[in-house]
Protein backbone atom coordinates (compact mmCIF):
# COMPACT_ATOMS: atom_id res chain seq x y z
CA UNK A 1 0.00 0.00 0.00
CA UNK A 2 2.63 2.13 1.03
CA UNK A 3 4.52 1.44 -2.69
CA UNK A 4 1.22 1.90 -4.18
CA UNK A 5 0.63 5.56 -2.64
CA UNK A 6 4.21 6.66 -2.93
CA UNK A 7 4.02 6.21 -6.84
CA UNK A 8 0.74 7.52 -7.39
CA UNK A 9 2.02 10.81 -5.41
CA UNK A 10 5.13 10.51 -8.01
CA UNK A 11 3.06 10.16 -10.35
CA UNK A 12 0.96 13.05 -9.85
CA UNK A 13 3.99 15.03 -9.12
CA UNK A 14 5.30 14.75 -12.91
CA UNK A 15 1.42 15.41 -13.77
CA UNK A 16 1.61 18.68 -11.92
CA UNK A 17 5.38 19.21 -13.80
CA UNK A 18 3.60 18.60 -17.28
CA UNK A 19 3.77 15.03 -17.47
CA UNK A 20 5.83 12.48 -18.81
CA UNK A 21 5.84 10.30 -15.91
CA UNK A 22 2.58 8.74 -15.19
CA UNK A 23 2.64 5.56 -14.31
CA UNK A 24 0.98 2.96 -15.72
CA UNK A 25 -1.73 2.50 -12.93
CA UNK A 26 -2.69 5.76 -12.59
CA UNK A 27 -4.19 8.08 -15.14
CA UNK A 28 -5.15 12.18 -14.97
CA UNK A 29 -8.33 12.04 -13.25
CA UNK A 30 -11.06 15.11 -14.03
CA UNK A 31 -12.30 16.04 -10.62
CA UNK A 32 -8.95 15.73 -8.14
CA UNK A 33 -7.64 17.53 -5.90
CA UNK A 34 -4.01 19.16 -6.96
CA UNK A 35 -1.41 17.63 -5.87
CA UNK A 36 0.18 19.89 -3.47
CA UNK A 37 -3.26 19.86 -1.47
CA UNK A 38 -3.64 16.70 -1.12
CA UNK A 39 -0.16 16.58 0.73
CA UNK A 40 1.66 14.39 -1.77
CA UNK A 41 5.21 15.74 -1.12
CA UNK A 42 4.39 14.57 2.59
CA UNK A 43 4.19 11.04 1.47
CA UNK A 44 7.14 11.43 0.06
CA UNK A 45 8.45 12.83 3.12
CA UNK A 46 7.09 10.37 4.99
CA UNK A 47 8.36 7.33 2.69
CA UNK A 48 11.99 8.16 2.49
CA UNK A 49 11.99 8.89 6.80
CA UNK A 50 10.36 4.88 6.61
CA UNK A 51 13.23 4.02 4.19
CA UNK A 52 15.56 4.87 6.41
CA UNK A 53 14.43 3.56 8.85
CA UNK A 54 13.77 -0.23 8.38
CA UNK A 55 17.55 0.33 7.67
CA UNK A 56 17.96 1.20 11.61
CA UNK A 57 15.04 -0.23 12.84
CA UNK A 58 13.06 -2.49 10.88
CA UNK A 59 10.59 -4.01 13.30
CA UNK A 60 9.71 -0.52 14.12
CA UNK A 61 9.09 0.17 10.53
CA UNK A 62 7.08 -2.54 10.00
CA UNK A 63 4.95 -1.18 12.87
CA UNK A 64 4.25 2.29 11.64
CA UNK A 65 3.69 1.15 7.86
CA UNK A 66 0.90 -0.80 9.61
CA UNK A 67 -0.50 1.89 11.65
CA UNK A 68 -0.10 4.53 8.69
CA UNK A 69 -0.12 3.17 5.53
CA UNK A 70 -2.71 0.29 6.50
CA UNK A 71 -4.69 2.19 8.55
CA UNK A 72 -4.61 -1.00 11.50
CA UNK A 73 -5.20 -0.46 15.14
CA UNK A 74 -2.68 -1.33 17.43
CA UNK A 75 -4.72 -4.69 18.00
CA UNK A 76 -4.77 -5.60 14.87
CA UNK A 77 -1.04 -4.95 14.67
CA UNK A 78 -0.57 -6.83 17.60
CA UNK A 79 -2.58 -9.92 16.42
CA UNK A 80 -0.75 -10.01 12.82
CA UNK A 81 2.32 -9.51 14.61
CA UNK A 82 1.83 -11.88 17.56
CA UNK A 83 2.81 -9.13 20.09
CA UNK A 84 1.06 -8.10 23.10
CA UNK A 85 -1.43 -4.80 22.61
CA UNK A 86 0.41 -3.00 25.17
CA UNK A 87 4.32 -3.74 23.78
CA UNK A 88 2.61 -2.61 19.75
CA UNK A 89 1.19 0.44 21.58
CA UNK A 90 4.60 1.54 23.27
CA UNK A 91 6.77 0.93 19.91
CA UNK A 92 4.04 2.93 18.11
CA UNK A 93 4.37 6.06 20.88
CA UNK A 94 8.21 5.63 20.24
CA UNK A 95 7.65 5.32 15.88
CA UNK A 96 5.71 8.00 15.64
CA UNK A 97 8.18 10.32 17.71
CA UNK A 98 10.88 9.60 15.64
CA UNK A 99 8.47 10.38 12.30
CA UNK A 100 7.62 13.79 13.73
CA UNK A 101 10.95 14.58 14.79
CA UNK A 102 12.31 13.02 11.20
CA UNK A 103 9.70 15.50 9.53
CA UNK A 104 10.57 18.36 11.73
CA UNK A 105 14.20 18.40 10.32
CA UNK B 1 17.28 2.99 17.47
CA UNK B 2 19.52 1.28 20.81
CA UNK B 3 17.93 -0.34 23.46
CA UNK B 4 19.14 2.49 26.04
CA UNK B 5 16.84 5.09 23.77
CA UNK B 6 14.00 2.64 23.56
CA UNK B 7 13.61 1.90 27.45
CA UNK B 8 14.87 5.48 28.63
CA UNK B 9 11.82 7.05 26.09
CA UNK B 10 9.14 4.87 27.53
CA UNK B 11 10.13 5.40 31.24
CA UNK B 12 10.40 8.99 30.84
CA UNK B 13 7.22 9.03 28.61
CA UNK B 14 5.00 7.63 30.61
CA UNK B 15 5.78 10.16 33.34
CA UNK B 16 3.77 13.39 33.80
CA UNK B 17 5.62 16.29 31.61
CA UNK B 18 6.78 18.23 35.15
CA UNK B 19 8.63 15.01 36.78
CA UNK B 20 10.42 14.02 33.38
CA UNK B 21 13.33 16.21 33.83
CA UNK B 22 13.99 14.92 37.38
CA UNK B 23 13.74 11.33 36.02
CA UNK B 24 16.20 12.09 33.20
CA UNK B 25 18.93 13.75 35.56
CA UNK B 26 17.95 11.07 38.16
CA UNK B 27 19.24 8.41 35.59
CA UNK B 28 21.85 10.40 34.02
CA UNK B 29 22.32 8.92 30.40
CA UNK B 30 25.14 9.63 28.50
CA UNK B 31 24.74 12.97 26.74
CA UNK B 32 23.91 11.72 23.45
CA UNK B 33 21.36 8.98 24.38
CA UNK B 34 20.10 12.09 26.58
CA UNK B 35 20.20 14.21 23.95
CA UNK B 36 18.20 11.76 21.75
CA UNK B 37 15.16 11.02 24.39
CA UNK B 38 14.78 14.60 24.61
CA UNK B 39 14.05 15.15 20.87
CA UNK B 40 11.72 12.42 20.66
CA UNK B 41 9.75 13.69 23.67
CA UNK B 42 9.41 16.93 22.45
CA UNK B 43 8.25 15.20 19.18
CA UNK B 44 5.97 12.61 20.59
CA UNK B 45 4.01 15.92 22.24
CA UNK B 46 4.32 17.77 18.56
CA UNK B 47 0.71 17.49 16.90
CA UNK B 48 2.09 16.49 13.57
CA UNK B 49 -0.62 16.79 10.83
CA UNK B 50 1.86 16.22 7.80
CA UNK B 51 1.36 12.14 8.71
CA UNK B 52 -2.14 10.64 8.72
CA UNK B 53 -3.85 13.06 6.93
CA UNK B 54 -1.87 13.50 3.65
CA UNK B 55 -1.68 9.33 3.48
CA UNK B 56 -5.49 9.15 4.29
CA UNK B 57 -6.22 11.50 1.19
CA UNK B 58 -3.86 10.24 -1.01
CA UNK B 59 -5.62 7.02 -0.63
CA UNK B 60 -8.95 8.45 -1.57
CA UNK B 61 -7.31 10.62 -4.23
CA UNK B 62 -5.55 7.31 -5.63
CA UNK B 63 -9.19 4.80 -5.72
CA UNK B 64 -10.88 8.02 -6.94
CA UNK B 65 -8.79 8.02 -9.94
CA UNK B 66 -6.83 5.00 -10.25
CA UNK B 67 -7.29 3.18 -13.40
CA UNK B 68 -7.74 -0.74 -14.02
CA UNK B 69 -5.55 -2.42 -12.36
CA UNK B 70 -4.43 -5.61 -14.18
CA UNK B 71 -4.05 -8.54 -11.68
CA UNK B 72 -3.87 -12.02 -13.76
CA UNK B 73 -6.72 -12.33 -15.81
CA UNK B 74 -8.75 -10.00 -14.06
CA UNK B 75 -9.29 -5.75 -14.44
CA UNK B 76 -10.26 -3.71 -12.01
CA UNK B 77 -13.37 -1.87 -12.92
CA UNK B 78 -14.53 0.15 -9.52
CA UNK B 79 -13.43 0.67 -5.56
CA UNK B 80 -15.93 -1.29 -3.93
CA UNK B 81 -14.68 -0.64 0.08
CA UNK B 82 -11.61 -0.73 2.18
CA UNK B 83 -11.20 -2.49 5.12
CA UNK B 84 -9.03 -3.02 7.88
CA UNK B 85 -6.89 -5.33 5.69
CA UNK B 86 -6.95 -4.20 1.83
CA UNK B 87 -9.29 -3.00 -0.63
CA UNK B 88 -11.90 -5.02 -2.55
CA UNK B 89 -12.58 -3.73 -5.81
CA UNK B 90 -15.06 -4.94 -8.76
CA UNK B 91 -13.29 -6.28 -11.19
CA UNK B 92 -13.90 -8.46 -14.53
CA UNK B 93 -12.10 -11.07 -16.40
CA UNK B 94 -10.02 -9.63 -19.43
CA UNK B 95 -7.86 -12.76 -20.80
CA UNK B 96 -10.48 -12.87 -24.10
CA UNK B 97 -11.99 -16.02 -22.76
CA UNK B 98 -15.27 -15.57 -20.96
CA UNK B 99 -17.24 -12.68 -19.56
CA UNK B 100 -17.11 -12.79 -15.98
CA UNK B 101 -17.38 -10.33 -13.23
CA UNK B 102 -15.69 -10.57 -9.49
CA UNK B 103 -15.20 -8.93 -6.33
CA UNK B 104 -11.02 -8.69 -5.85
CA UNK B 105 -9.92 -8.63 -2.25
CA UNK B 106 -6.27 -6.86 -2.21
CA UNK B 107 -4.12 -7.07 0.55
CA UNK B 108 -2.46 -3.69 1.71
CA UNK B 109 1.33 -4.48 1.21
CA UNK B 110 3.18 -5.59 4.17
CA UNK B 111 0.80 -7.39 5.76
CA UNK B 112 1.54 -11.05 4.46
CA UNK B 113 2.21 -12.59 7.83
CA UNK B 114 2.38 -16.28 8.16
CA UNK B 115 -0.36 -15.75 10.20
CA UNK B 116 -2.59 -13.41 7.71
CA UNK B 117 -1.96 -15.71 4.94
CA UNK B 118 -3.22 -18.43 7.19
CA UNK B 119 -6.60 -16.76 7.71
CA UNK B 120 -6.49 -16.53 4.54
CA UNK B 121 -6.31 -20.33 3.39
CA UNK B 122 -8.78 -21.34 6.04
CA UNK B 123 -11.33 -18.76 4.47
CA UNK B 124 -10.58 -20.31 1.34
CA UNK B 125 -10.84 -23.78 2.21
CA UNK B 126 -14.27 -23.24 4.06
CA UNK B 127 -15.31 -21.54 0.85
CA UNK B 128 -14.34 -24.57 -1.65
CA UNK B 129 -16.45 -26.76 0.41
CA UNK B 130 -19.52 -24.66 0.14
CA UNK B 131 -21.92 -24.67 -2.52
CA UNK B 132 -24.82 -22.96 -1.38
CA UNK B 133 -25.86 -20.18 -3.87
CA UNK B 134 -25.67 -17.45 -1.64
CA UNK B 135 -21.86 -18.37 -0.40
CA UNK B 136 -18.81 -16.92 -2.18
CA UNK B 137 -17.52 -19.45 -4.38
CA UNK B 138 -13.80 -20.44 -4.86
CA UNK B 139 -12.57 -20.28 -8.17
CA UNK B 140 -8.96 -18.98 -8.97
CA UNK B 141 -5.77 -18.75 -6.73
CA UNK B 142 -3.53 -15.54 -6.30
CA UNK B 143 -0.19 -16.16 -6.22
CA UNK B 144 0.28 -15.53 -2.61
CA UNK B 145 -2.71 -15.94 -0.65
CA UNK B 146 -6.30 -17.08 -2.75
CA UNK B 147 -8.63 -15.72 -5.03
CA UNK B 148 -12.22 -16.62 -4.19
CA UNK B 149 -14.53 -15.70 -6.98
CA UNK B 150 -18.05 -16.66 -8.10
CA UNK B 151 -20.66 -14.98 -10.44
CA UNK B 152 -21.01 -11.40 -8.55
CA UNK B 153 -19.94 -12.08 -5.34
CA UNK B 154 -16.55 -13.38 -5.88
CA UNK B 155 -13.59 -12.61 -4.06
CA UNK B 156 -9.87 -12.59 -4.96
CA UNK B 157 -7.17 -12.19 -2.21
CA UNK B 158 -3.59 -11.30 -3.78
CA UNK B 159 -0.64 -9.80 -2.38
CA UNK B 160 -0.32 -5.77 -2.95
Amino acid sequence: MRGILVDHARARGAEKRGGGAVLPLTKPGSAIAPAKELGLESILDVHNAMTALEVSDPHLARLLEMRFFAGMTAEDAAAALNLSVHAVRHDLRLGQAWLKKELAK
Amino acid sequence: MSPEVRQLFADIAALPPDERVRELDRRSPDAAVRREVELLLTADALTDSRIEGPIRRAATDLAATSVPLRLGAWRTVSLLGQGGLGFVYKAERCDGTVEQTAAIKLLYRGLETQELLNRFQRERSILARLSHGRAVLCMELGDAACAIASADRSLTVIRA
